[in-house]
């Protein structure tokens, strides 16, 4: 009690040069509701945020089996409609999810098609992909993914 | 209504705030703005940056959950790659639960049976070995130490012009205590026999690739005298825990002030090769221009003048990171701010120096360090700060390492996107006090 009261006595007498002169009766119910002027109060909007879902705790197995329980989760971006997407999603997601992309900046035509390439020869994708397949996909990304034409 | 007009007022801000930065990418003084804290959420961050060089600290996608992870930024899925959000590098340890993540190939295992999974040491050696993580455990003297694990190409999102590759932010890197054996131990007990020239190292991550090619696996090498050799170790434990399966369980390599795709996750295979090792993923992949930091230009490449040599050559040059504070809060004018982040090196020499500037690089002041972990750690720094007027600010950080170098006031241009470490700016905003 006692410090409290030494604690009001300060802040009186460090207040006092930016209050009025004299003491008045405090106020113990406290402050109206009604919000002073210079703040601005209790505003919600729904958000358009995703909410990320906790995972449910729970114990490893025992043995000598380590790791995750179940496959790895995929958050695969979604591609700009169009023609040819049906042809990038089904063959180049053999190797690798369409994500890498969309993870990518807008790209010049000329490296999507040095990227296919690549993909193609070093990487080995002729083995799988037809050449006519490669070059709808080059034509895909090319009408999609450049500099000015990108959307999402 | 109020409520939009919020909105628009935060989304006009934030364009300003965005278009200085790229503004003032122009003479080269990018500054990341707002990353994984706003002071909204009304609007998501774009999806995706460029064709300019990414303005936010970490690259730019959604938060995502993993088994065995916090919240962390998606790169790509499968493989899975994940980037550590800016503020938990307050701390010269970054967590396991939020260590990066980068895998090249989607055969990324689920689950290990320890029962059957060896270290094997085979090749020009005298005895071929297959060591249990018990023999791991048990049969070689432990040994500790804290080290950054950065990707190669950590800020790829940085480069003008842009290059193709995992489009990171400066959130791909981190540092543990890491415990384990050391790997000249092992060669030891293997013994190596005449004629190696270089070491291999892969680990349990295949692609759905044909064989024979780097979509199948995934190798890495170094030669036999090489001294990060006699540096590195296999660790079993990272910060004192088992590793996280997507960062390497049950042992991965570390390679002390090297980048990290030398430090190969669930390691499996130690060949010891009687020649240079002539795999995708070390002479095409992870290459530097053999020019002064790895810096050349576009024209140059294509005029076929840059002579290539793999990124393992180099140390990891010496970079520091602002932190906190990370221009998502207005500063009152007179309030006293402690700047904070870390800084590193691979040179083995540790940090000498961290230098905060609170004019945007025109003067600097001496930065109080935090503990020496060892001179391949984080070196956490901190500066007192109190903005003196209301405006704009921008904060800067250089650090100097042991060998005496500073980072530059320039961002490298190479076709990998590695090895960036400019100087990091960050722009605040300082309100009146009354």
């Amino acid at each position: 009690m006692t410090r409290d009261w030494l604690l009001t006595a300060a802040l009186v007498v460090i207040a006092a040069p930016m209050a009025w002169a004299g003491a008045g009766p405090t106020k113990e119910v406290g402050a109206s509701r009604n919000p002073p002027g210079y703040v601005t109060e209790g505003q919600f909007s729904n958000s358009h945020l995703g909410a990320l879902d906790q995972p449910q705790p729970q114990l490893p197995k025992a043995g000598p089996v380590y790791g995750i329980s179940g496959p790895w989760p995929l958050y695969t971006a979604k591609l700009h409609p169009g023609h040819g997407m049906k042809a990038v999603e089904r063959n180049c997601s053999i190797c690798h999810a369409v994500t890498y992309i969309t993870m990518q900046p807008p790209l010049p035509a000329g490296v999507w098609k040095a990227e296919v390439g690549k993909m193609m020869n070093v990487m080995g994708a002729k083995r799988y992909i037809p050449e006519a397949t490669a070059k709808e996909i080059i034509g895909y990304l090319q009408t999609y993914y450049v500099p000015g034409k990108r959307k999402q | 209504m109020d409520g939009d007009q919020d909105i628009e007022l935060t989304r006009r801000r934030l364009l300003q705030l965005v278009g200085g930065g790229v503004a003032a990418l122009a003479v080269g003084q990018s500054m990341p703005a707002l990353a994984d804290v706003s002071n909204q959420t009304a609007r998501p961050i774009d999806t995706f940056t460029g064709p300019k060089a990414n303005p936010f600290w970490n690259s730019v996608g959604p938060f995502v959950s993993y088994p065995e992870k916090t919240a962390l930024i998606r790169l790509t899925d499968r493989p899975v790659q994940l980037e550590t959000p800016r503020h938990y590098f307050r701390d010269a340890f970054t967590p396991n639960s939020a260590f990066f993540v980068r895998y090249h190939l989607a055969g990324e295992p689920n689950t290990i049976n320890v029962h059957d999974w060896r270290v094997h040491v085979e090749g020009r050696v005298k005895h071929r070995l297959a060591l249990s993580l018990a023999d791991l455990l048990h049969k070689f003297e432990p040994v500790e130490l804290a080290a950054v694990c950065q990707c190669s190409g950590n800020s790829r999102s940085r480069f003008y012009p842009r290059v193709a590759g995992g489009e990171w932010g400066d959130g791909a890197v981190g540092n543990a205590l890491w415990t384990g054996v050391r790997l000249k131990d092992v060669l030891k007990k293997a013994g190596i026999a005449s004629g190696a020239v270089q070491i291999q190292f892969q680990g349990a991550e295949f692609g759905a690739g044909p064989l024979t090619y780097p979509s199948h696996g995934f190798m890495k090498s170094f030669n036999v005298d090489d001294p990060a050799i006699d540096r590195a170790i296999i660790a079993y434990a990272m910060n004192g825990e088992p590793l996280p399966m997507l960062n390497g369980f049950p042992a991965r390599l570390v390679f002390p002030g090297k980048f990290a795709t030398y430090w190969t996750k669930a390691i499996t295979w130690i060949r010891v090769l009687d020649h240079k090792d002539d795999n995708f993923w070390m002479t095409t992949a992870y290459t530097i221009p053999d020019t002064p930091n790895g810096d050349t230009t576009p024209a140059d490449v294509k005029a076929g003048k840059v002579k290539m040599v793999p990124i393992g050559n180099v140390d990891m040059p010496v970079r520091s990171f602002i932190v906190t504070p990370d221009g998502s809060a207005k500063i009152p004018a007179g309030l006293p701010v402690v700047v904070r982040g870390v800084a590193f090196s691979g040179t083995g020499k540790g940090i000498r120096r961290v230098e905060v500037s609170e004019d945007g690089g025109r003067s600097w002041h001496d930065a109080r360090l935090g503990k020496d972990y060892g001179p391949y750690s984080f070196r956490t720094w901190e500066h007192d700060w109190k903005p003196a007027r209301a405006g704009r600010a921008v904060l800067a950080v250089r650090a100097t390492d042991g060998t005496g170098v500073t980072q530059p006031d320039h961002g490298v241009w190479n076709p990998g996107g590695y090895l960036w470490n400019k100087i990091q700016r960050q722009e605040i905003v300082v309100g009146p006090a009354s």
